[in-house]
């Protein structure tokens, strides 16, 4: 054979193999996951078509107000400038150092630290908008507030030479960094700061994100303490003080551009003698010209607290309990391996060991017992060397002053609270938060204890802007109303029921938290002799008392009872192996956590664990299936609204559509749910689009080419949403209004965008400052978390996006996040972790859920009946279906089954190439009725979603090949031949040689 | 003779017991690595197990030509499966919101598959016997 011919046909059938072999494969991936890669590249599947005889009714059921994207878009960053003008704390105010007079020459400022050119806009993970609108920078927020920013000091932090003092990494191995004070010196000089000595502005960032939780050791912060300063930014505070005290420099500000909670002594600290310091966490997109405007002058603060600020976070007592803990003896176990080690998702753990008191409800309480010495177990506990700002607290330019307190029973079913708020300062206008708290009776019933805090919100008003002087301007009589059910506890002890316990309710209008326990020790006649640190005002304090009330019926009409008794260790293995010792009031020294609770495997654990890995634990049973494929004229669309307006859930008309879908339908619409929910051609259902997140929508506005973006073409539909401040900032807001704002606008972007859905609103808790995603929840008090993402949701929905709130429940760490064991008493778990899930679904409407990864003690929460069907269903009444997170992340497809009988409706993945539905196509009529429930609440959020835009009774839906896909069937079809011919070339070439030699050998 | 055995060899026979070794050094960090997990696909394991079995068996069988054919092959199949087993994991690196890193054993285990990859495809253009005899099939 001639050797060079030979050669070429070798190398053709290698190159056409490996490319076939490659193609295949991709073929195979892509085929697997073509919801995500059609959502990806923005390709329609399917069309709408109006058929040309019919009527032309008005089919954009959901509209926007804006002509254009640029008219959004400018107020979207007005929107997130005001959130951050609302939301942002003073924190301290030294000399009123604050606001600095721009106009009186106070105006030449250098702007320190490396967070001065590298803030944090945001936070990380899937929050995290992708290719984000270019920010308003720190220079530019200050300079547009009148400010004269020193150039030289940012042309350091600017240069390419000082990246490398750029935070950097996350968890244990982030870097907080920062240029120290000397390099700061060598670099710029003194006289520059001298220059722009009328302030010196720190900024210090800590910025937190999915996946990884701020780390107690490992980092560059003090003791390895992320939320701790660096040696970095110590010196950076001696230096500028350096200067202060020299009259170089006149003030000293701190931002704290932070998400978590930092220790926040430092601020006290006389070595670094810091004026005047705010939280304005993350700010978004525009945050900074509020940040500008408050230091000038031009906004006066109004935000407080939304959590409890520490000096140290060692004596929060959910430090203890807070990272990962495995099973003690796990090893010893059976337990699904990854190589030669356990895998993580199947033996870690965390108790809940406060119960209630998380934040304030534990450093209130316990100053409140210990000035009314209520037990002789209280201890030693001071409150001033523990909590640098309370929960609730706010400073601002201006006084207000309170008067005129009313509490008036008013009927059944609530309170009214009504005060006056003046501004009884002379030089600023402002707003005030006013907070409402109350002191449930508590009564100390030894080891059968029901745990009430000190003092609870039950509350809140924010004034409009009250004017200088003595006018009407100036005040304003705030009422609120406090619902009475909020004023029950959660008694778990014998049935387990909400109940106003009889005795004396004792109601304050307070500043903050810590304010409020003054009053009532006042209002009680404790001084600063007994050991109050502060003089209460009685006048604002008033007492009501009432007879016993019990809440046993639910906003879902089912009875209210105790479910959680498998989350509650001392329940689930009856004290004999593992036993919890839950924080008390009666004897605070002897049940605060010295260390982790410590709890080990047991056979019954295992055994619960690993039931749920195995979908034939699902019982074979006799009920009848129900009808599949029954022809109707019924359309999805039909059952959208009709003369009596929305159609409701249980309407009869369900039924029809439903008979009329196919085994295969309700395959399509539960096997595949990746931000997404899939199209039913038959009946018309549309595929919906969702996408994340709390902080603003994270993709493109021209993603969905059904959205208005792409529909009208605008010329900014390839620029993503303005994202916003933090949640925390949202929060500290204390504003209903400024929630329902916020809510309106990622709705306008919404409708823009062609989002059905939107996976937020994040309502875990901040229960430790260390928490990954604290960003994206409001706060440590369940109240202001529920009330505000109440008003955010309903505000969100009413553009046609369905809220998702998340992540339920008890996803309050990142560590171990996907199968971590949480456990928790039954009172805490309602009335800290579900309540904000309760007050947004029964009070904001929220139409669906995603649920959280981890487990409640042994039981995926996905997995829980008990939480999604028989509370979220039968307690809260939710109307639309229950998502997954992340599919295969946390779970296998063989889980999913399982999950459906719980409740859970659809996995947030694609578990189509597994189908794990398909052995229960007979035998198993109760999953089969599950299925089509799941596919009811689907269509439910479905028909009142903005995917339903463009779609009248007549419209037909036709199915489009993307175009990727054509292209990968034609290189398979190219590569395929290319295969087939080399190969063929070559055995061909093989035998003709093969004669050859053959003939050759018998001459 | 064990040095007129060894220069009796061609560069392609070393190649070939050289994957060999490649091949079961690779199937046995895949297994250790992976096992358990979700990440594991054994039909990788089993073909590149039944590459390093097949050359051995070829080779004594003497079709040594053969061998490096159908060692290619099996290696690549091992490749793809290993591909179609570990994408999801890379997606998730990739997306950087649980994983922000390549794990040791991922980065391992990439190297061992495309080193046996690219040397049993090299493999299959050299000579695998000092003798010419390509035609009549006995290399």
């Amino acid at each position: 054979m001639n050797k060079k011919y030979g050669l070429l046909t070798k190398i053709a059938v290698v190159v056409s193999t490996i490319l076939f072999g490659f193609m295949i494969c991709a073929t195979v991936i892509t085929v697997e996951n073509r919801t995500a890669i059609n959502n990806y590249l923005q390709v329609k599947t399917y069309e709408i078509v109006e058929p040309e005889s019919a009527e032309n009714p008005d089919t954009e059921y959901f509209k926007s107000r804006y002509d254009s994207l640029a008219d959004l878009i400018a107020d979207g960053k007005k929107a997130a400038q005001t959130v951050e003008a609302e939301g942002a704390v003073l924190l301290k105010n030294d000399n009123n150092a604050l606001p600095l007079k721009v106009g009186a020459g106070e105006n030449k400022i250098s702007l320190v630290g490396i967070s001065s050119v590298d803030p944090a806009y945001g936070g990380r993970g899937s929050a995290q908008t992708t290719s984000p609108q270019q920010p308003v920078t720190p220079k530019e927020g200050f300079e547009q507030a009148g400010f004269e920013v020193n150039s030289a000091l940012n042309d350091f932090y600017s240069a390419s030479s000082s990246r490398v003092y750029r935070r950097a990494g996350r968890g244990a191995g982030a870097k907080i960094n920062d240029a120290p004070w000397n390099t700061v010196m060598e670099n710029v000089g003194e006289s520059s700061l001298t220059e722009y000595g009328d302030a010196a502005v720190f900024i210090m960032t800590r910025v937190g994100g999915e996946g990884t939780d701020s780390a107690v050791t490992g980092t560059d912060g003090e003791d390895g303490n992320y939320l701790k300063l660096n040696d970095n930014e110590k010196s950076i505070l001696t230096g500028l003080n350096g200067l202060k005290e020299q009259n170089k420099v006149k003030k000293i500000i701190v931002l704290l551009n932070t998400t978590n909670q930092i220790e926040t002594g430092f601020l006290f600290d006389e070595r670094y003698g810091v004026d005047a310091a705010l939280w304005i966490g993350t700010v978004g997109i525009s945050g900074f010209n509020a940040v500008g405007d408050i230091v000038a002058g031009k906004v006066n603060p109004g935000g407080h607290l939304s959590d409890t600020y520490w000096f140290d976070h060692s004596k929060n007592p959910t430090t203890a309990n807070y990272g990962a803990f495995g099973y003690v003896g796990a090893e010893a176990y059976d337990l699904p391996k990854i190589g030669k080690v356990v895998d993580p998702k199947f033996y870690h753990y965390v108790v809940y060991q406060e119960g209630i008191y998380v934040g304030y409800r534990y450093t209130e309480t316990r100053y409140f017992d210990t000035v009314m010495k209520t037990n002789a177990n209280v201890g030693s506990f001071d409150y001033k060397a523990v909590v640098s700002h309370p929960f609730g607290y706010g400073g601002s330019y201006t006084d207000f002053e309170y008067s005129d307190f009313a509490v008036t029973d008013k009927d059944a079913d609530t309170v009214e609270i009504s005060v006056k708020v003046k501004n009884i300062g002379n030089e600023y206008a402002g707003k005030d938060v006013v907070q409402i708290y109350v002191q449930k009776p508590f009564k100390d019933e030894g080891a059968n204890t029901l745990e009430v805090a000190a003092v609870e919100l039950v509350g809140f008003a924010k004034t409009r802007e009250l004017a200088v002087g003595a006018g009407a301007e100036a005040e304003q009589t705030l009422t609120v109303t406090v619902k009475k059910k909020d004023l029950a506890v959660y008694d778990n002890r014998a049935d387990g029921e909400y109940v106003l316990r009889d005795g004396d309710y004792v109601f304050t209008a307070a500043t903050d938290a810590h304010n409020a326990v003054n009053n009532i020790l006042a209002f009680k006649g404790k001084t600063e002799s007994d050991g109050a640190d502060g003089k209460g005002n009685t006048a604002l304090v008033q007492s009501l008392s009432f007879e016993t009330i019990k809440f046993t019926e639910s906003a879902g009409k089912s009875k209210i009872n105790n479910k959680f008794d498998f989350a509650d260790a001392n329940k689930y293995f009856g004290g004999s192996e593992n036993s919890v010792k839950y924080v008390s009031r009666t004897d605070w020294q002897g049940t605060l956590p010295s260390g982790a609770v410590s709890l080990k495997m047991t056979d019954k654990l295992f055994g619960d664990i690993m039931r749920q890995e195995d979908p034939k634990n699902i019982a074979a049973d006799s009920t009848p299936y129900p009808s599949y494929g029954k022809k109707t004229d019924l359309k999805l669309v039909h059952l959208r609204e009709d003369e009596n307006g929305k159609i409701p859930y249980d309407d009869k008309r369900w039924d029809e559509l439903l008979d009329s879908l196919t085994w295969n339908d309700m395959l399509t619409l539960l096997n595949t749910g990746l931000r997404t929910t899939m199209e039913i051609p038959e009946i018309i259902k549309p595929s919906t689009v969702e996408h994340n997140g709390p902080t603003g929508l994270t993709e493109i506005y021209g993603n969905n080419p059904d959205g208005k973006a792409a529909r009208v073409n605008d010329p900014d539909k390839d620029k993503t949403p303005p994202y916003y401040p933090c949640i925390g900032i949202l929060a500290s807001s204390f504003d209903t209004d400024m929630a329902a704002m916020f809510g309106d606008m990622l709705g306008e972007d919404a409708v823009w965008s062609g989002y059905g859905g939107l996976y937020g609103i994040g309502l875990n808790t901040h229960r430790t400052p260390y928490g990954g995603r604290l960003y994206e929840y409001f706060g440590e008090d369940p109240l202001l978390s529920g009330t505000m993402a109440a008003a955010e949701v309903a505000a969100l929905q009413s553009h046609g996006c369905n809220a998702y709130v998340k992540h339920f429940v008890l996803n309050d760490q990142e560590t171990n996040r996907t199968g971590i064991g949480v456990w928790i008493n039954e009172q805490a778990l309602r009335e800290i972790y579900l309540k904000p899930f309760d007050l947004a679904v029964t009070e904001g409407g929220a139409m669906n859920v995603m649920i959280a990864f981890n487990r409640m003690g042994a039981v995926h929460c996905p997995g829980s009946k008990e939480l999604l069907t028989d509370y979220l269903r039968g307690e809260l009444g939710l109307k639309g279906f229950a998502v997954t997170d992340m599919y295969g992340i946390g779970y296998k497809e063989q889980n999913m089954p399982a999950f459906m009988m719980a409740g859970c409706d659809l996995p947030d993945g694609e578990i189509a190439k597994v189908n794990p539905y398909k052995q229960f196509k007979k035998g198993h009529g109760e999953m089969a009725w599950q299925m089509r429930e799941a596919a009811h609440r689907i269509l439910y959020a479905t028909v009142h979603s903005i995917a339903m835009n463009g779609i009248s009774p007549e419209a037909q839906l036709i199915r489009i090949v993307p175009g990727w896909q054509v292209a990968v069937i034609t290189l398979d079809c190219l590569f395929g031949a290319m295969f087939a011919a080399s190969v063929t070339g070559a055995v061909l070439i093989y035998l003709k040689e093969r004669k050859k030699s053959s003939v050759k050998n018998q001459e | 003779m064990l040095t007129k055995y060894i220069k009796d060899k061609s560069i392609g026979f070393w190649f070939c017991a050289a994957i060999t070794l490649l091949s079961l050094v690779t199937s046995i960090v895949y297994a250790v690595c992976y096992a358990g997990s979700d990440n594991i696909n054994w039909g990788s394991f089993a073909f590149m197990l039944a590459a390093a079995a097949a050359a051995v068996v070829l080779t004594v069988l003497k079709k040594h030509r053969l061998a490096s054919y159908v060692q290619a092959f099996l290696v690549f199949m091992a490749l793809l499966f290993f591909i179609y087993g570990i994408y999801y994991y890379v997606s998730v690196v990739m997306v950087g919101i649980d994983l922000d890193s390549f794990s040791p054993e991922f980065i391992v285990c990439t190297i061992l598959y495309l080193l046996a990859f690219g040397l049993s495809v090299a493999n299959v253009f050299l000579k695998q016997t000092k003798d010419s005899g390509e035609v009549n099939g006995n290399e």
